[in-house]
Parts: C-alpha cells; structure tokens; sequence
C-alpha cells in the first residue's frame, strides 16, 4: 500500500489509550489485544493521530527528527500498515 | 523482608536498586503483587538505574496492568454515563476513586473492580442500567440487613472484563453501615474529569475516612500495603480545613482510633506526617479503643460470630434483630439451590441444615 500522503489517520472507536512513561499503550477493545509503541512510536502516533493529513504529520515529524523525508515516509508507511492491520486505525479518503 | 524493600522503593531510599540485586526478584515481585505495589514499583524503578534483568522482569510482570485498566476505564465510563442517564446519582469511591485522584495514573492502583456508591432507592434502577448493559449480577445473600452491595460483572468470551461493586451503604458491618450516609458522601463529593462529566468521587477527608475504616470494617484489619499507600497519599496532600472535617467526622462517628491506627501504619511505613494540628488534638491524641465499639474490629482474629453480634448489637430494635437473625438462617430457596446444590435435587431442608452446620464452624472458627 503506497504512503496515503492526502488521507487523515483516524483511531478506531474500539481503541483507547494511555501514554505510560513516555511510552504509548494502545488497547483494541474489541480483540482485547494491547501494544506498545516506544518513544518515538509515540511521537509518530501523536503526530499521525491528530494532523489533518499523513503529510502534514510527515512534516512534523521531520521538524522534530534528523531523518530524510524518504525514510521518514518508509517508516510511517510501515507503521500505518501495521496499526491498520491491527484494527487500530482506520484512514479516512482526504 | 520485601515489605521493607517495597516501602524503601516507594520511598525512594537510596540503595534499593543495589538490594534488589540481591534479593530474591520471583519472591520480591510476588510480594509485591500480593500487596498490591507492583504498578507502583515498576514505575518507580523506570526512573531510576536499575540492573537490566532486574527492570526487564518488573516492567513484564507489570506490563498487563496497563491493558487492564484502559479498558476498566472505558467500561467504567459507560456506566456512569447510562446511570446519570437514568437519573442515578452515583458516586465512586475507594481505590477506583483513588486511582483517578490521587495516584499519577490510574493503573497504579490495582483493583478488582470498581465501587460505587448509590443512594438505596436508586438500586433498582442501577440493576436495571447494568444488566442493560450486559452485567450479570453475582449470586449473593439477599436480605435488606445481611448486606449493603452486590456485585456485577461483565464477561467477552469467558474473560472477565469489568466488575461492577455496586453499595448503597458504606460498609456491611452495621457498626459502619451508616459511618457516611450517600447523602452525605454526595453533598461533598468532588467531579473527576477523567471518567466524564457525570463521575464523582468524595471529597479528601471523606475519602480518607474511608479509607481508614474500610480495611478494618471490610477486610478483618488486613494491612495491605496498597490500601496504607492510599491513606498515605489522601493524608499527604489534605488541608487544614480538610482534616479539621476528617476529625470532627471520626470523632463524631466514634472511629478515632481506627483512622488513628491507619494513620500510624501510613507513618510506620510511608513515612506519612500528621500535622501539628492533628497530632495533638486531644480527640486524636487520646482516642481511647475502649470507649469506641468500633475498635473491637481491630482484630485480625476477630470470628465472624462476633461480628453478627456486634451486628444485632447496633440494630435499634428487636423486630431488625429477629430479621436479622432470619435473613442469615435461611436465605431464599433459590439461592439456597444455586450455592449450595446448583446440579442436584437435594431437599432444601437438607441444604438448610448443610449451611447451618458449616455456617457455625465458619461463624465461631477465629481468622
């Protein structure tokens, strides 16, 4: 699935979540499966979660890290493949 | 030997990274669970130097705490919201309160369910409102003077997710029944934002109150360190004014030297400090167990037997102490079925006889 750079990342209603020591706990309430996303993890969620696009939130993780756009983009595909396979998030057509 | 290394760890005692090298990590972190101090444990340890196997082994024994309560809350939040839909003032105390006021996350507070308080006329409609949203009520002994709660739960595919402890008193030893009346709890009750804008819990030094009485009412005068912890944390952070209420209610309610011994236990163990103001108000200084009945629970031997006569005791008239009395012997039949022959066709007569025999070892056995 290519990087979804104009839609909107939006948690499912069956997630809830906690950040614990900087960390982020993700609980699907449905499977009542649980993960946990470290630091940066959490800084990418954060970002993901609550920009109006995967682009904006690509340019706000790129103001906050030392890393080149192109493998910004490969890891925050990778995650959004992952939190969607997982029931975590849905992405919403921009 | 790991109560003191809790404590220490709690207290943030320098050292106590080295000593739980060198301690017994399965027998420390069990001790620690069985106390109710893991949540609280592992996340003091993540912000100290910790030896890496050791952190590794407290943080997955933890790790579950988390999960648990995110979806604790969520539930939780579903009831409050459809019980002040259905016009029920609820309020939730002890540790499900706790965790959200005075605890810096609410899965440092490990509980089994979550308490709430609600007026007596109001039970039915609160039994309505959790079974609508899928609780199933626990079988238990029914009778308007044997007990003052019942309890709820809520199951997805054989696994417990949610229990519901659902009082329309404060305790169920008559003695405390009424140590706080819902109307009184709900007068000064306090919002908590996090469980939405219909949650309530009560005020510092009603929760401190009960905080006190509650491990001596309830739990035989059991000194869980989680439930000292709590008296620790609501004494920490109270007011003047707040334990000026704290004490003319204990000493009104004739409690003093329960909430006394809670205290020194906080003292004894967290360090807690009781204020000038406190410590030397006669009413504390001098609360004398002998002129207060409610001292007598301060017993971890205490036999049951003793608690229903303590309970006949405090009972203003005979007509409740025969009830009483009829309530315990012989429950309705089909509680009797489902307890005590829930796949057999035993004459009830048999099973009344069955839980009168056992029932009187239980009531005179000491604890």
């Amino acid at each position: 699935m290519p990087l979804p750079l104009a839609d909107r990342i939006v948690p499912s209603d069956a997630v809830v979540t906690r950040v614990v020591n900087g960390a982020t706990v993700l609980l699907n309430t449905d499977t009542g499966r649980y993960f946990t996303l470290d630091e940066i993890g959490s800084q990418a969620w954060a970002a993901l979660t609550s920009s109006p696009t995967v682009h904006d939130a690509c340019d706000r993780l790129l103001a906050e890290f030392d890393v080149d756009r192109a493998e910004l983009e490969r890891d925050i595909e990778a995650l959004i493949a992952r939190l969607t396979e997982q029931g975590l998030v849905e992405v919403a057509r921009g | 030997l790991s109560i003191d290394l809790i404590t220490a760890i709690v207290r943030g005692v320098p050292g106590c990274a080295d000593r739980l090298v060198r301690t017994d990590l399965a027998a420390f972190l069990n001790a620690a669970k069985q106390q109710g101090m893991l949540p609280v444990i592992a996340d003091r340890l993540s912000s100290v130097t910790v030896d890496s196997g050791v952190a590794t082994a407290v943080q997955a024994e933890a790790s579950g705490f988390v999960a648990a309560d995110l979806y604790r809350e969520r539930e939780l939040r579903r009831v409050l919201d459809a019980l002040a839909a259905r016009g029920v003032r609820a309020v939730v105390f002890k540790g499900a309160a706790l965790a959200y006021t005075h605890y810096a996350r609410p899965d440092l507070r490990p509980r089994d369910d979550s308490d709430l308080l609600v007026p007596p006329e109001a039970r039915a409609t609160a039994h309505h409102t959790l079974v609508g949203l899928g609780y199933r009520p626990h079988q238990h002994v029914t009778g308007d003077l044997v007990s003052y709660q019942a309890i709820y739960e809520k199951t997805q595919n054989g696994v417990v997710l949610h229990v519901v402890d659902l009082h329309w008193r404060v305790a169920n030893p008559q003695l405390f029944a009424d140590a706080l009346s819902f109307e009184e709890i709900d007068a000064a009750a306090q919002p908590i934002a996090t469980l939405g804008s219909s949650a309530r819990g009560p005020s510092a030094p009603h929760a401190l109150f009960l905080a006190c009485v509650h491990r001596v009412a309830h739990h035989r005068d059991e000194k869980l360190l989680m439930w000292i912890y709590d008296i620790h944390l609501l004494a920490s952070r109270m007011t003047a004014g707040e334990w000026a209420v704290f004490l003319d209610l204990a000493a009104r309610r004739k409690m003093m030297a329960i909430c006394r011994q809670g205290l020194a236990l906080s003292a004894e163990h967290f360090g807690t400090a009781v204020p000038p103001q406190v410590a030397e108000d006669s009413r504390y200084a001098h609360a004398d167990a002998r002129e207060e009945p409610s001292a007598a629970f301060m017993n971890r031997d205490r036999a049951q037997l003793s608690t229903f006569l303590s309970d006949l005791q405090a009972l203003a008239s005979w007509s409740d102490r025969g009830r009483l009395l009829k309530q315990h012997l012989c429950p309705p039949p089909a509680y009797m079925r489902q307890v005590y022959a829930p796949s057999s066709r035993a004459p009830l007569p048999a099973l009344y006889m069955w839980r009168a025999v056992r029932g009187a070892w239980r009531w005179i056995a000491r604890a």
